[in-house]
Formats: structure tokens, C-alpha cells, sequence
């Protein structure tokens, strides 16, 4: 009798509280949490950047030591043209590497889900490129293909290669095993099979792959003309280190910072539009 | 007399390892056009299994299995199952409409043809003004029903189920019970029915196989005679929980 008054009491309870959620009331709560979701970090940087020029100027620390971000800003500000020549050439090596390698990985990718005995044969290669340290393998491509863009490509293609094959292969293999019998038990073609059934499984994942390979391919082409280049922001960067112009090679290394930001950016916008039935479950990232 | 719809003699399946794996063995079976045989047995006993090599999907290693007087692969090729899963199984980058469109574009369906026949069964399925919703928009006795209406959309002759209702809750399930033999008696196939629950598999069938625990042996080949269309309360009669009772102790024994 005692337990049943209980659930008596309990029942209505329950009731209230779904009707309380069905209510606008939490709306404005979830709206809060949005603003603080990008507050946050804003807030963080910011704070960064305030104590970063506070102890500049404090400790009237030299610019060619450590410039304040006010005079990175500043620097960015007068060489705008001058940034931009450099990073011209950065962004066309970075998205055509990034554009090669990605194809290359993602036809690769359907080429093994097919084909098993292929993907043993050369899937440990991929492996032992991706173990090869990048700055290792920048010199012997400027010594086989020399200092000219084609070798650039070719770093930045490697780098965006593996983290998207990987990806891939993972998500053209992570099908529900059910759906795999669903189109067998009609007796699918095996197109059909990859093109309604693999390949759109497999969108979330390739996203996970040029999200790390947008960034990885700029990164790349910015280490690739450092260490052999004779343009763009890598080539900036070591120019500004010999000329002790440090604001320029602060100022430089933001701005290979912000198209880093700008191509993970954009890989993500795409994602939105493309992707959109997978926006709360991100596939994990390599 | 007339072709059966499923016709198995001596099949069993044997995947090769050392020890090898013998999980069917001379089993024999058989469906008659139109009715609906449940599959019961303790875990293990190859149920899902059967359904598979009944399917296509498997081949047996010994027997002969005849599915509307061909092949498995036959009936495959000419479209003739419609297979429901334990899991939904839905696509998720489609909508309810899509999904249930998927075996249509699948055997090559006229669009128009598929577009208006998805459209019939959503209504069948009582899931109309959903067809936009995505399958994670759905609770989960919904996306069982969709995937009953997208087994549907090819007018599949053999309707084979494993399990379908094994993931939603008592209530739901009775429910769908009664939806799917009210959808049974609309679509005239024969249905193979893998399950655990003993009073499904009365409520529903006209045959109910049970299955041993080694290697599939059929233990009892129980007709269900109870008049159709069931209603509810026929879950409450004297001939049902007789056949109720009769079943327990088979399988619990």
C-alpha cells in the first residue's frame, strides 16, 4: 500500500516536469550556453593576448626579443601587401597538394574496400610514408624533383594523404553489417553497394580526414619553403629570422596561423552543408 | 499441389576450421504459400542463420534449398524477399520517404511507381506526415515500421523477419503485433518469423518450428489453430495459452 502511494505521488511528478520541459522556458537556457560555448574561448584568448602585451610592456622587453601583439598587429597591418604576395603562393601549394593527395587517398580508399589483396600490398607502404618525419623527407625531394613547386605539391599531397585514407577506409568499412544483407538479399550490384550505401557512411569520416588535412597541408607547404623555397610564408619566415626583423616573423606566423583557421574553417562549412544528418556525432578524428 | 514458397531438405552449414563449426545439420522445412511460420529456439540454435541461407545471403554447404520452385539466388535476383532486421537498420542521411524508396531504386522501380508505392505503405505502416523526418528523429517501434514498409516497396513474395521486435518494449510490441498481421492479411505473403517470444509466435503464426539446441534439428512443427483475424483478447483464450503452455515446455525442458 506503501509502495503504491509512492508511484501515486511520483506519477504526477513526472508529468510536471515533462510539461515543464515542453515549455518555452528552458529555450532561453540553451541560448545562454550557446553565447558562453563561444564566449569562452574568446574571453581565453583574449586574456592571453591582454597578459602577452602587459608583460612587454611591463618588462620593456625589445621588439626584435619578443614584439607586443600590438606591434605584430601593427606589422601585419603595414606589410598587408607584402604578407599576402607571400602567402599566395603558400595557399596555391597547400590546396593543390591538399587536393591531390586527397583524391589520390579517397580513390585509393574504394580501390582497397574492393580489393583485399591490393590493400595488403599497399596499405603498410602508406604506413611507412606516414613514418617518414616530413623535415627528413623535404631535402631528399628538393634534391630528386628540385626547389620547384611540383616538389612542394608532392610535400603537401603526402601529408594530406594518410590521415584521409585512414579515415576513409574506416568509414567505407564501418557499415552496418544489416544494410550490407539488406542490398544482397535484392542481389544489389556492388555499386550499388558503394555508392548508396559505403560511400555515404563514409562522408562523416572523410570530413574527420580533410578537417586534418586542410590544416596539415598548410602547415606542410609553410615547412616545405622553409626549408627550400625562395617565396611564400615559409620563405618569409626564415627571410624575417636572418634579417632579426622579428614583428615581421611574428607577423608572419599569424598569418600562416589564420589561413590554417581559414582552411579548417572552411572545411567545416562544407561539412555543414554536406553532412548535415551527422552534425552532434562527429566521427572521430584519425 | 502448389509450389511451396520455401522448400529445405537435409541443409545444414558448416563453416571449415579446426574444430569445424557445424551450425545447421539436415534440416528440412517447409512453407507454404502464404502463411506464416514462426522460428523459435534457444540462442545459438542457427534461427537467424536459416533465414540467411533461405535469403541468399549464406550459402548452405549440404542440402538443397528451393525458394518458390528455383534457386535462393533465383528468388534474389528476381526480388522475391523482403528482409527485416533486429536493428531498423535505417539509412541515416535519408528521410523516412527515402529509406523506404531504397529497394525500389535497388531493383530499378519506375521513380513514380516507387515514390507512390512508399507512399501507400507509410500510410500501411500509419506512419504518414513523417515521411521528412529523419530516422533519428523516430522513436524506435517507428523505425521498425519503417523498415517493415521498406522491405515492402519491391511487393516481396517471402517476407523473412529476425527478430524484428526484439528491441521494443512489451507494449509496443503487442502492438506491432497486431499491426503486422493487419498488414499481413492486406499483403497475401508468406512470412518466416525468427523469434525468442513465445506469445508473438502464437499470436502470429500459422506454424510455429521449434528448434533444437544443437545444430538446428526441428523439435515440433505446431500448428496454430486459431481463427483469423485475431483479435486482442484471443491472447487471453483457453486454445492459446494451451498452445502457450504446450510450447514453454518444450522449450524450457
Amino acid at each position: 500500500m506503501k509502495s503504491l502511494s509512492a508511484e501515486m505521488t511520483d506519477r504526477p511528478a513526472v508529468a510536471s516536469a515533462s510539461a515543464q520541459a515542453s515549455t518555452p522556458q528552458p529555450a532561453p537556457r540553451r541560448g545562454t550556453s550557446r553565447v558562453a560555448h563561444w564566449l569562452v574561448p574568446i574571453v581565453a584568448i583574449a586574456a592571453i593576448i591582454a597578459i602577452w602585451q602587459a608583460t612587454v610592456v611591463s618588462l620593456g622587453l625589445k621588439p626584435y626579443f619578443i614584439p607586443s601583439p600590438a606591434r605584430v598587429a601593427e606589422t601585419l597591418v603595414d606589410n598587408g601587401r607584402t604578407i599576402w604576395d607571400a602567402a599566395v603562393p603558400t595557399i596555391e601549394q597547400a590546396m593543390t597538394g591538399f587536393a591531390i593527395g586527397n583524391l589520390l587517398a579517397v580513390a585509393l580508399s574504394i580501390w582497397f574496400v574492393h580489393a583485399r589483396s591490393a590493400r595488403r600490398a599497399v596499405y603498410p607502404l602508406a604506413i611507412v610514408l606516414q613514418s617518414i618525419p616530413l623535415v627528413a623527407l623535404a631535402p631528399i625531394a628538393i634534391v630528386t624533383i628540385g626547389t620547384g613547386f611540383a616538389t612542394k605539391v608532392v610535400m603537401t599531397a603526402i601529408i594530406s594523404f594518410f590521415p584521409t585514407l585512414v579515415n576513409m577506409m574506416r568509414g567505407l568499412d564501418s557499415v552496418d553489417h544489416s544494410l550490407v544483407e539488406l542490398f544482397q538479399s535484392v542481389h544489389a550490384k556492388r555499386s550499388a553497394v558503394l555508392w548508396k550505401l559505403r560511400w555515404p557512411n563514409a562522408l562523416p569520416y572523410l570530413f574527420a580526414g580533410l578537417r586534418i588535412t586542410a590544416s596539415a597541408s598548410v602547415i606542410g607547404a609553410v615547412i616545405v619553403e622553409w626549408i627550400g623555397g625562395d617565396q611564400g610564408l615559409g620563405y618569409m619566415v626564415i627571410n624575417s629570422t636572418y634579417q632579426f626583423n622579428t614583428p615581421l616573423l611574428w607577423a608572419s606566423l599569424v598569418a600562416s596561423s589564420l589561413l590554417v583557421l581559414a582552411a579548417f574553417g572552411l572545411v567545416s562549412l562544407a561539412e555543414r552543408v554536406m553532412v548535415p544528418w551527422n552534425r552532434s556525432t562527429a566521427a572521430g578524428d584519425a | 499441389m502448389e509450389t511451396a514458397a520455401v522448400e529445405l531438405s537435409e541443409v545444414g552449414l558448416c563453416y571449415p576450421g579446426k574444430p569445424p563449426v557445424q551450425v545447421l545439420d539436415g534440416l528440412s522445412l517447409s512453407v507454404q504459400k502464404r502463411s506464416f511460420v514462426s522460428l523459435i529456439g534457444p540462442s545459438g540454435c542457427g534461427k537467424s542463420t536459416l533465414l540467411r541461407i533461405v535469403a541468399g545471403i549464406l550459402p548452405a554447404t549440404s542440402g538443397t534449398v528451393r525458394v518458390e520452385g528455383g534457386t535462393a539466388l533465383d528468388a534474389q535476383r528476381a526480388h522475391r524477399f523482403g528482409f527485416v532486421f533486429q536493428d531498423a537498420a535505417l539509412l541515416p542521411w535519408r528521410s523516412v520517404q527515402e529509406n523506404v524508396e531504397l529497394l525500389g531504386e535497388l531493383v530499378g522501380l519506375d521513380p513514380a511507381v516507387r515514390r507512390a508505392q512508399a507512399a501507400a505503405l507509410l500510410a500501411l505502416v500509419d506512419l504518414k506526415g513523417r515521411e521528412h523526418l529523419r530516422p533519428s528523429q523516430l522513436s524506435g517501434g517507428m523505425r521498425q515500421r519503417v523498415a517493415i514498409a521498406r522491405a515492402l516497396v519491391i511487393n516481396p513474395s517471402i517476407l523473412l523477419m529476425d527478430e524484428p521486435f526484439s528491441a521494443v518494449d512489451e507494449f509496443q510490441r503487442e502492438s506491432l503485433n497486431k499491426e503486422l498481421l493487419r498488414i499481413w492479411s492486406e499483403q497475401q505473403n508468406s512470412v518466416l518469423f525468427v523469434t525468442h517470444n513465445i506469445e508473438e509466435a502464437v499470436f502470429l503464426s500459422d506454424y510455429v518450428c521449434v528448434m533444437g539446441p544443437h545444430g538446428g534439428e526441428i523439435v515440433e512443427y505446431l500448428p496454430v489453430e486459431l481463427d483469423r483475424p485475431r483479435p486482442e483478447e484471443v491472447r487471453v483464450s483457453p486454445e492459446f495459452l494451451a498452445l502457450r503452455r504446450h510450447l514453454r515446455e518444450i522449450l524450457v525442458r
